[in-house]
């Protein structure tokens, strides 16, 4: 599977280099860098059955134990 | 930054919302078990509900016209606070492509493609709505007419072909429940399909419309939708009655009793195939919205670059967002209505109060028309 | 990536070549000398010595003193036009000098003027244009002393006649198709539309093989930037040889790598004039019959002339049917594939016991059944069309009849599968124009469809309407009048001729309204007619 996961991710970098580097702006770089790197973690994550807490689970859970609202 | 067309007539902007609409009915069990035989008339009561905050909406998009939610933002809050407060709509965004796609593999895994991995499913889905994302967005809301038509059809048919079903006393009794669920589920639809119309303050500026006739196009399109939400509830209630309290997809219940000529039975497959692609043109639209704030959050030139590492994020996201489906529905049912609320109708309503309150929209107004004198 | 990269330098280094090269003065460039011996010499340097070129060199004038002579090709000429109204005159004329007082100046004016018997005569200077002239069926006459020379038009081949088109039969409508002749096929075009505005602009295209090539529109209806777009593509072709006017589809076109095509074809004269009334540009191209439009449409492949010349019912039906049968044949193996494979459940119990017994015996998945079926039928309709006559017939019977029969009841393919692709095959010559894109669908399909079944199939759809929005012909929307948003009056249902009262907006600019009104015929009846009744 991680195998897969690589060939996905590169073929990913291979299709988009050559319009980053025709670009040639740097804040697309970083933001793409950013991007990517976090994707590439969390299917890592993903793939090897670490449970990652959503930050969405994380809200509702906020909002029904802490805060008390809910139905 | 990059100048966005007024490429979309308002004919495509009035079905798109219709359209948009009529994806989120297929998620009628978010609200039907709650309120059961009366979630018709919740819809009703809802949609007039979320009406002072369409207008809201309406207002906002008059007062700022050519500039889109992450502009109004900046307008508004000031540069900083104003980022902060995008980026919030950016998780939003995100948030909702997500969990439609979460839906969308669920429902597709478990009914017609049932040994396929939900990866795969989800997969190749964004990959289309990536393809048509990087076309532009008039690709998206082209077809919205022929889809609302489509699903119009398909609507009436079965309509006509379980009328044998159907019996009214399903309906009955009326409002006899207890005033809390009557009231969870008018939250729950006034913030999962309706309270989703924030995103088209989004695609605003790409409209080609003078300000003054957007009433005259959201409204109707607004109303087509919700009554189409109607019918469809209303179809589901008469078919199933009280048992649509135990069906995932009470529409797909009622359209396995569907039967031509006692050969085409089990019309389910026709379901499957509005859902998929009603839910394409909504996550295709998502997906877009979400780019759009991203690359102006970040003040890029443009969005096509981040299409696809974002697509990895949104596909990784709706597989880790929830431990087990019951989870999904119990955060739907009980936490989400307030959550989104927030986001939904708050955030604007602050928004327009505090743009008035700080006559952006006069000075807006005496900005254009010194530009328009000098040119 | 290395080879690539050699590539892009080795074209980009011959280009500089070429462009070094034109600097270079050509023969071509020389002008006439008015050495007679001289000038003959260069042009036999030039042309070699073929057979088919006749010099002929003569004496005329005033006592036979001047010296002339005639080139021209044989076979290219109209030898009747050569003797008699070129060659006879010169001879007989004796009294040349006489009019040298007056307005012509020397003897090559009074030969252009009053001798020779043409209504098409140019002079020329330098020996290009000479050689140019002659190769297009022309006669060229050189004098002795004159710098210039006279190209006068005498074309005269075989050519085929008008006849029926071979690929747009129609029941109801003319049957006139364009020729391989270009004067022709500009002719047939201007005898339907007598309008003064109707304007054809002519180009030559092609190094070597100089092919003419008219752009023809309406003036005040055509969008004036869709015209000069279509010239200054045009233009910018530089290829050695047009042969037919595919070539300069495809080196125009907007969208190459798509399987749609963007720019339309017709063999018939009454489609293109009607096209031309509708704001489209037509290019006629010289030495082949089928004549190109743009912009296209996609529906215009689902529009035939008959349509407009029967009744509205009728036409609409049939405009629904093959809107139908497109779907059918890019889909119906693909369905049939996703059904037997992933939704057994869908399909009617007795429809599917019968498919059950009949794929008892065969030993492939339904996906390999069908990739075999399409392509044996591929195979089939390719060598139909290439058979000589006699035995194309024999083939047809044999391959449809006993292909079919023998490979069910040798096992190798199911009886439902080979009605599946028969109905396939048949329904694709519904929609002729777009059979080359519908068989690569079909393979996309069915390829999608076996692997993701009817979600597969679903989502091939809909990236195939994502493809067909993204699509532009010359500026226009390849998918206009497709999506309900305006202009719906000619597209699914074919409304009364009376209610499509504008042009298509996108296409033509200026003159939009067409002289129609709104109104249906007039039932006016004048004086007494149908006033004696039958008792």
């Amino acid at each position: 599977m991680i195998l897969i996961l690589i060939i996905g991710f590169s073929a990913m970098l291979l299709i988009d280099l050559p319009r980053l580097i025709k670009a040639k702006q740097l804040r697309l770089f970083i933001v793409y860098g950013g991007i990517y790197v976090t994707a590439f973690t969390l299917w890592l994550l993903f793939l090897l059955r670490i449970p990652v807490v959503s930050p969405f689970t994380l809200l509702s859970d906020f909002f029904k134990h802490v805060l008390n609202i809910s139905y | 930054m990059k100048t966005q067309k007024a490429s979309i007539t308002p004919l495509q902007f009035m079905f798109s919302i219709t359209c948009f609409l009529r994806s989120s009915s297929l998620l009628s069990s978010f609200f039907a078990p709650i309120s059961k035989t009366d979630s018709w008339l919740v819809v009703l009561i809802a949609s007039v509900v979320c009406l002072p905050f369409l207008w809201a909406f309406i207002m906002l998009m008059k007062a700022f016209p050519g500039k889109n939610l992450i502009e109004i933002n900046d307008a508004v809050f000031g540069r900083i606070a104003g980022k902060i407060i995008s980026a919030i709509y950016l998780w939003f965004f995100l948030t909702l492509t997500s969990l439609n796609l979460r839906d969308l593999g669920g429902f597709v895994g478990k009914s017609i493609m049932l040994k396929t991995p939900q990866i795969v499913i989800i997969t190749v889905f964004i990959l289309l709505c990536a393809w048509a994302v990087s076309l532009g967005l008039d690709i998206v809301t082209r077809y919205s007419v022929v889809f609302v038509i489509l699903s119009s059809i398909i609507l009436v048919v079965t309509i006509a072909a379980t009328s044998n079903h159907m019996r009214l006393s399903n309906f009955l009794p009326i409002l006899r429940q207890p005033m809390k669920n009557i009231i969870q589920s008018t939250n729950i639809v006034s913030t999962i399909p309706f309270g989703e119309l924030v995103i088209f303050l989004m695609i605003m500026p790409q409209v080609n419309i003078k300000p003054k006739k957007l009433g005259r196009y959201f409204l109707p399109g607004f109303f087509l939708g919700a009554f189409l939400i109607t019918l469809v509830v209303a179809r589901d209630i008469a078919i199933l009655g009280n048992t649509i309290t135990i069906f995932a997809q009470p529409s797909f219940e009622t359209l396995r009793m569907v039967s031509f000529f006692e050969v085409l039975t089990h019309m389910e497959i026709l379901f499957a195939i509005l859902l998929i692609i009603l839910f394409f043109f909504k996550i295709s639209l998502l997906f877009y919205v979400s780019m759009l704030a991203m690359s102006y959050l970040f003040r890029l030139d443009s969005y096509k670059p981040l299409i696809l590492p974002s697509a990895a994020i949104i596909v990784v996201y709706s597989l880790i967002i929830f431990k087990s489906k019951t989870k999904h529905l119990e955060v739907g049912r009980e936490t989400a209505p307030f959550m989104w609320f927030i986001f939904e109708f708050l955030l604007p309503l602050l928004t327009l109060i505090i743009a008035y309150i700080r006559k952006l929209p006069q000075k807006e107004k005496d900005a254009r028309s010194k530009e328009a004198a000098s040119a | 990536m290395y080879t690539f990269l050699n590539k892009k330098l080795r074209y980009m280094l011959r280009q500089k070549e070429d462009e070094a090269q034109k600097k270079q003065p050509d023969n071509e460039e020389k002008l006439i000398t008015g050495n007679l011996t001289a000038d003959l010499e260069l042009i036999r340097e030039m042309m070699g010595t073929s057979s088919d070129i006749k010099v002929h060199e003569f004496k005329y004038g005033e006592n036979s003193s001047q010296k002339g002579a005639l080139l021209f090709i044989d076979g290219l000429v109209n030898n009747d036009v050569v003797t008699q109204s070129i060659l006879k005159p010169l001879i007989l004329s004796k009294s040349l000098n006489n009019y040298q007082a007056g307005e012509m100046k020397n003897t090559l004016d009074i030969v252009k003027q009053t001798v020779i018997y043409s209504g098409d005569i140019v002079e020329r200077h330098t020996i290009g244009e000479l050689i140019e002239g002659c190769l297009s069926g022309d006669t060229v006459f050189l004098s002795e002393g004159f710098d210039k020379a006279l190209v006068i038009s005498s074309k005269g081949w075989d050519k085929r006649e008008v006849s029926e088109p071979q690929t747009e039969p129609v029941v109801r409508g003319p049957r006139e198709g364009f020729t391989e002749n270009f004067r022709t096929n500009t002719a047939l075009i201007r005898r339907r539309i007598k309008s003064p505005h109707l304007r054809m602009d002519h180009l030559t295209i092609g190094k070597k093989t100089d092919t003419n090539v008219c752009v023809v529109y309406l003036e005040g209806v055509a969008n004036p930037d869709i015209v000069d777009t279509v010239k200054v593509r045009l233009k910018t072709i530089s290829t050695d040889s047009i042969i037919d006017s595919g070539y300069i589809e495809q080196y125009i076109e907007d969208h190459p790598y798509s399987i749609f095509q963007t720019i339309g074809y017709s063999e018939k004269p009454d489609v293109i004039a009607s096209r031309i009334l509708e704001g489209r540009i037509a290019v006629v191209v010289d030495g082949t019959p089928f004549v190109l439009t743009m912009p296209m449409l996609f529906v215009e492949s689902f529009q035939t002339a008959e349509d407009y010349y029967i009744k509205p019912y009728f036409a609409s039906m049939t405009r629904l049917m093959r809107f139908f049968a497109f779907f059918l044949t890019v889909s119906a193996p693909a369905i049939f594939v996703a059904l037997t494979t992933y939704h057994q459940e869908f399909i009617p119990t007795t429809l599917l016991l019968t498919i059950a017994a009949a794929r008892e015996g065969t030993p492939f998945p339904a996906f390999l059944e069908a990739l075999i079926m399409v392509f044996a039928f591929e195979i089939l309709r390719e060598a139909g069309l290439r058979l000589p006559r006699p035995v194309g017939q024999a083939i047809s019977i044999v391959g449809a009849l006993v292909m079919g029969e023998a490979a069910v009841s040798a096992g190798i393919v199911g009886a439902p599968m080979v009605i599946t692709i028969a109905i396939t095959a048949v329904a694709g010559f519904v929609v002729p124009d777009q059979n080359d894109a519908a068989s690569i669908l079909r393979l996309i399909l069915l390829f999608l469809a076996s692997v993701l079944g009817a979600y597969g199939l679903v989502l091939g759809f809909l990236g195939i309407l994502i493809h067909l929005a993204s699509l532009k012909s010359f500026g226009v929307p390849y998918n206009s009048s497709l999506a309900f948003l305006k202009n719906m009056q000619d597209s699914y249902i074919r409304m009364p001729l009376w209610t499509m009262t504008k042009r298509p907006e996108s296409i033509a600019k200026g003159d939009i309204q067409r002289k129609q009104y709104n109104t249906p015929p007039s039932s006016e009846i004048v004086n007494n007619a149908g006033s004696m009744e039958d008792n």
